[in-house]
């Protein structure tokens, strides 16, 4: 428990270090999942106006 | 090889057309999808474990590992943007007109989070969040701007012609900012610390925390790949879903 507060204390940078990543990885993430989603809706909307005609 | 073909393969005729382009897209998405998630994996662990606390900037550093690659890639996407607004301009290239359209998201964040890592790692070094005199931070913010621009066009404009025509000319306009960026350090005196990667004589960052860098890099490259082919194979299959619709209420 020790070692983790250690860890995440960065020397006393944690405050600056951690948003840094936070921020990164959280807008990477939105950006994959919204277009992952997106494009499997397309694709589904796709096939089934294929399937209609 | 036929002449035809070789024309083809130079002006990269064969990816404008969509169909191809989905067929290429869809076969390589699932491996950059596991290689980005792979190199994040990586990347992170070198970056926030392996990579040792800088002498003088003591555990800040590891906010290079975040900032390098994507004030870089900002830069690189925008560059790819205005490369394939002159492919759509010469050759008449659609898909390059949409490939530009969907790299245009993924560069504006990798601009914010170069803004916003920047500004959390100058609090504690320079002692301030911003500076206005600075020309590397602003000519950055100045991206952000032309990136905001960019897809405004692309969301105001109706007409998906003369949208595409405006976004080119943003993209190559938006260019001229490029080499203010990269080269304000050397032409002005900034806060911003000069090239330590780049340079005639060798990179000035110890080689502990090159791999890490390196990894991010390949990281953040990867996942604006992959993100920019799916973003391209959205914008297709939406332009593709309007002509359809268009076509049923004309009744053709």
């Amino acid at each position: 428990m020790e070692n983790l507060s250690t860890f995440l204390a960065m020397d006393g940078y944690g405050t600056f270090i951690w948003p840094v990543y936070g921020v990164a990885l959280t807008l990477c993430g939105v950006i994959w999942i919204a277009r992952s989603y997106t494009l499997r809706s397309l694709e589904r909307a796709q096939k089934d106006e294929d399937q209609a005609t | 090889m036929q002449l035809d073909e070789r024309i083809d393969r130079l002006t990269m005729q064969r990816y404008a057309n969509p169909k191809a382009f989905i067929a290429i897209a869809d076969r390589v998405i699932p491996w950059l999808k596991v290689l980005t998630g792979l190199a994040f994996v990586g990347g992170l662990y070198l970056a926030l474990f392996q990579a040792p606390a800088d002498y003088q900037q003591s555990e800040t550093v590891r906010i290079m590992f975040v900032h390098v690659p994507t004030a870089t890639m900002s830069m690189m996407v925008f560059a790819i943007m205005t490369t394939s607004s002159i492919v759509a301009l010469i050759w008449g290239h659609r898909v390059a007109d949409l490939f530009a359209r969907a790299s245009a998201p993924i560069g504006a964040a990798f601009t914010f989070i170069a803004l916003f890592s920047g500004s959390f790692w100058g609090r504690p070094m320079w002692g301030t969040w911003w500076e206005w005199g600075d020309a590397r931070l602003v000519s950055e913010l100045i991206l952000l701007f032309i990136y905001f621009g960019y897809m405004g066009i692309w969301q105001t404009i109706d007409d998906p012609i003369k949208a595409a025509k405006a976004a080119r000319i943003t993209a190559i306009v938006g260019a001229v900012n490029l080499p203010i960026i990269k080269f304000s350090v050397d032409w002005w005196n900034t806060l911003h610390q000069p090239a330590s990667l780049v340079r005639m004589d060798g990179p000035a960052i110890h080689e502990s925390l090159l791999w890490p860098l390196f990894a991010m890099w390949a990281a953040f490259g990867l996942f604006y790949v992959t993100m920019a082919l799916i973003g391209t194979k959205i914008e297709i299959l939406r332009f593709q879903s309007r002509a359809r619709a268009m076509r049923q209420t004309e009744g053709v």
